[in-house]
């Protein structure tokens, strides 16, 4: 049991503010806890910083459902009016989902998240299969093929899923790991490859990549998926 | 009229920092979109700063400016700023008009477009903008009523290089002009029906105008030539005084200014605490043309800067002025203000104090413990040259500060100085190296010989550039090769061991002296290297001499005409017409006291 009042939440980074970069985003929220008279605590370092952390940082351009946040805060705020003095100033594009206290000792985001889920919302408007469900679901299996065999696959992408809901669109689900390790490993994840190299893929077999969600992330635990906060277990 | 978000995300990909243009941070203050529309005779205007987002957002004359717009019913105010080059290749390609930061709204649809002349060097930028924005460069191009185009700030107290595109300039505070100035657009908005109904044409709204105090418009006044390209006449003999704020303390400070999404220069709460300077150094135009001195009451500020610092969440705060030091209540200010509690400690900043041993202790009180930033303004070597200047600043001052500096363990400082002054000597270049020597020597006596190794002297050389309505805007700018002999001279017996030295390029201080003391061609100038492509020309990487050499050379004008060219003091001067509250004589008189020592 630890005496310190941790809170781990969950806040989305969406529509205009999917252009602003990691760095902005981290200023944004330490803004607004100052705005929302929040005091978090600081390290006894030499020049004190805030006790607060974030997990993995999302590529520009991507909207995000899924960013974490732990901070320690210097009162006792209970993690839902934590939640609601925060959003007050927050703005819509940018808001704490869910939040809750850490009891114990957990290791940081970045340290334990492994895996991060994105979804590819990729439409066929244009293409020379238009309407066509059959050749949309033919190509979809033949480039889910050649992701899997690109260089560093199985270093970067721990799962591909596929599914159409319409003929027109369809949805391609990508777990990939969250870790950037060394500049050879996970080619496809290093950050600034990630917008270019799927488009330029798509343009490939003819699709046109219409948005990519940061959906969630995961830590895994004995072959089961649990997010960030499912991983802080009640009492 | 705008441009819809999805219109928008398709331009930014690919696009460098795409954070500039989405707007959407913490402060907007402009009518919403469905307002906008629901009322068609609300003012649009929108405040231009001509560089990119970064440089522009600090700008204290914008979020001045648009609080004072929006707080007003009938009005709104948006923002724009230079989109950098690849958006601007992409606005071209996609043939897309530039647009405002909030609602988006393409620049030619506004019925108010103020540009923020800070500097010369944003001019080309400012045509660049217009044409962006699907507006005619040159005034008498634009056909429709509006948008009226319009520039203020320090730069426009010479409005004549700008005066072609122009249809009417502010010089001085704007405070109070840009309200009668957006009331009496409103009023002929109405009048005639949104612009639409030709009842009277422009001219007549310009005349409106022109009777609001600080208002240039150039269509109204004529200038006369003689055959050497100087001035003539300028009629009608009259003279536009520039407007002026009795009493800062009537405005209250901005408390809920915009706070940038992106990282920015200056990323701080920024507060003017005085306005105008009694220095009287010579070469410094701000000193003269914001005169007379006005302080804001400290205890007024202090609640307004504490409320400020809750609202916008920032942990620095900046307190602004041309020479701090002079500000009566300081100590009171810093003292109080360092009581704020935030979460982490708060950073105050003084960007223009002038350090002197009796203020060290407040120096020390800010920077609490960080050893960074020790800033010294001699500007000249020679006791001889800062007495010619006017720059009160002894070889003492400077010295015993250093010895207070170097004992409480900094071991970084910054110097400035300028070359080509007026009545330089040889004898003052040298006495820059001895000076600079002198700190050192300074340094070795007081800081460890194992500690030596880390002191690092950054000295900083600016070239000399005659400005309007200052002592020395007769004086002749030094010519290019001459201060290149003397940098050279210097960056040679500098000792390079412990110090950095840097300067401007001349090239660029020559076009600017150019653009500072332009009369009316410098316009055509102006739009010439525009064409050619000169645009960002503060950016040291973008500036293009031979570009703007050719302009000059292709309108049959030359620049030595207004840089190495000593003004004989009879000749009327292109920006005679307006008044800044500084007599001619006076700044003659200064001139004459310069010369004599």
């Amino acid at each position: 049991m630890i005496t310190e009042n941790i809170i781990r939440f969950k806040f989305h980074k969406r529509a205009e503010y999917k252009y602003l970069s990691h760095l902005d985003i981290i200023r944004l929220m330490t803004r607004a806890l100052a705005r929302s008279n929040t005091i978090v605590k600081y390290d006894k370092g030499f020049n004190p910083k805030p006790e607060i952390s974030f997990s993995n940082p999302t590529p520009l351009g991507v909207e995000s459902l899924a960013e974490y946040c732990d901070l320690i805060l210097e009162d006792d705020t209970s993690a839902n009016d934590f939640t609601g003095k925060i959003n007050i100033v927050l703005p819509e594009q940018m808001k704490i989902i869910s939040a809750k206290k850490v009891p114990y000792k957990v290791p940081s985001l970045m340290a334990d998240i492994d895996l991060v889920l994105y979804i590819f919302k990729i439409s066929t408007a244009g293409s020379k299969f238009y309407g066509n469900s059959i050749s949309v679901n033919e190509n979809a299996v033949k480039l889910k093929e050649r992701i899997e065999c690109e260089n560093g696959f199985s270093k970067s992408i721990f799962k591909i899923d596929q599914e159409c809901t319409n003929k027109n669109i369809l949805f391609l689900k990508i777990f990939g790991y969250a870790k950037i390790l060394k500049e050879v490993n996970n080619f496809i994840f290093k950050f600034n490859n990630f917008l270019s190299f799927f488009s330029e893929i798509l343009k490939e077999y003819d699709f046109v990549l219409d948005e990519v969600i940061k959906q969630e992330m995961y830590i895994l635990q004995n072959s089961f998926l649990e997010n960030p906060l499912e991983r802080i277990k009640d009492y | 009229m705008n441009l819809e978000f999805k219109e928008l995300e398709k331009l930014l990909t690919g696009i460098e920092k795409p954070g500039r243009y989405i707007n959407h941070e913490s402060g907007i203050k402009s009518k919403n979109k469905d307002f906008i529309e629901q009322h068609p005779d609300i003012v649009l205007s929108v405040l231009a700063f001509p560089d990119v987002y970064e440089v522009g957002m600090p700008n204290s004359g914008i979020q001045i400016l648009y609080q004072i717009i929006n707080k007003h019913s009938g009005f709104s105010a948006e923002r724009v700023y230079a989109p950098w080059m690849d958006f601007e290749a992409r606005l071209r390609k996609e043939k897309v008009k530039l647009f405002s930061l909030e609602n988006r709204i393409f620049l030619d649809c506004f019925d108010f477009i103020g540009f923020n002349a800070a500097h010369e060097m944003l001019y080309t930028n400012i045509l660049n903008m217009l044409n962006l924005g699907g507006i005619a460069v040159s005034s008498k191009d634009r056909k429709n009523i509006f948008p009226l185009v319009c520039a203020g700030g320090s730069a426009t107290v010479n409005p004549q290089p700008l005066s072609k595109f122009m249809d009417f300039f502010v010089v001085g505070d704007g405070e109070e002009t840009i309200v009668s100035l957006l009331e009496k657009i409103g009023y002929f908005k109405k009048m005639s029906g949104n612009g639409k109904v030709k009842i009277a044409g422009k001219e007549l709204l310009l005349k409106e105008i022109g009777k609001i105090d600080g208002v240039y418009v150039p269509a109204f006044f004529k200038v006369y030539f003689n055959t050497d390209s100087s001035i003539k006449e300028i009629k009608p003999d009259i003279k536009v005084k520039k407007a002026l704020i009795k009493d800062l303390n009537n405005y209250e400070i901005v408390m809920d200014p915009v706070v940038p999404n992106i990282q920015i220069v200056h990323d701080r709460f920024s507060v003017e605490i005085m306005r105008g300077c009694a220095r009287g150094c010579r070469f410094c135009q701000a000193g003269f043309v914001s005169r007379p001195v006005r302080q804001r009451n400290a205890k007024i500020l202090i609640n307004q800067c504490i409320k400020g610092l809750k609202n916008t969440g920032y942990d620095e705060i900046s307190f602004t002025s041309l020479s701090s030091a002079d500000y009566s209540q300081l100590e009171y200010l810093i003292t109080n203000i360092s009581n704020f509690k935030c979460s982490g400690s708060l950073s105050i900043s003084l960007p223009s104090l002038r350090l002197d041993s009796f203020n060290f202790e407040l120096a020390e009180l800010i920077l609490k413990g960080r050893k960074t930033g020790l800033t010294f303004a001699p500007e000249a070597g020679s006791q001889r040259l800062r007495d010619i200047i006017k720059k009160d600043i002894s070889q003492e001052d400077l010295l015993n500060c250093m010895e207070i500096a170097f004992s409480r363990g900094w071991d970084k400082v910054k110097l400035y100085f300028m070359i080509g002054l007026p009545f330089e000597e040889q004898e003052d270049i040298e006495a820059i190296i001895i000076l600079i020597n002198k700190v050192i020597d300074k340094a070795a006596k007081i800081i460890p010989g194992k500690k030596m190794g880390r002191l690092q002297i950054n000295v900083s050389i600016n070239a000399f550039c005659p400005k309007p309505f200052t002592p020395f805007q007769w004086a002749p700018q030094d010519d290019i090769t001459k201060l290149k002999d003397k940098f050279n001279y210097i960056s040679k017996k500098i000792p390079r061991r412990f110090v950095k030295l840097n300067w401007t390029s001349p090239e660029k201080s020559k076009i600017e002296c150019a653009l500072a003391r332009g009369n009316i061609f410098l316009g055509d100038v102006i739009e010439n290297a525009w064409k050619k492509g000169a645009k960002f020309d503060n950016w040291t990487d973008y500036f293009n001499f031979i570009l703007w050499m050719k302009a000059f050379e292709e309108e049959g004008h030359d620049i030595d005409f207004y840089t190495t060219r000593e003004i004989p003091p009879d000749e009327v001067l292109p920006w005679d017409m307006i008044d800044v509250g500084v007599k001619k004589e006076y700044l003659l008189k200064e001139y004459g006291m310069a010369k004599k020592l």
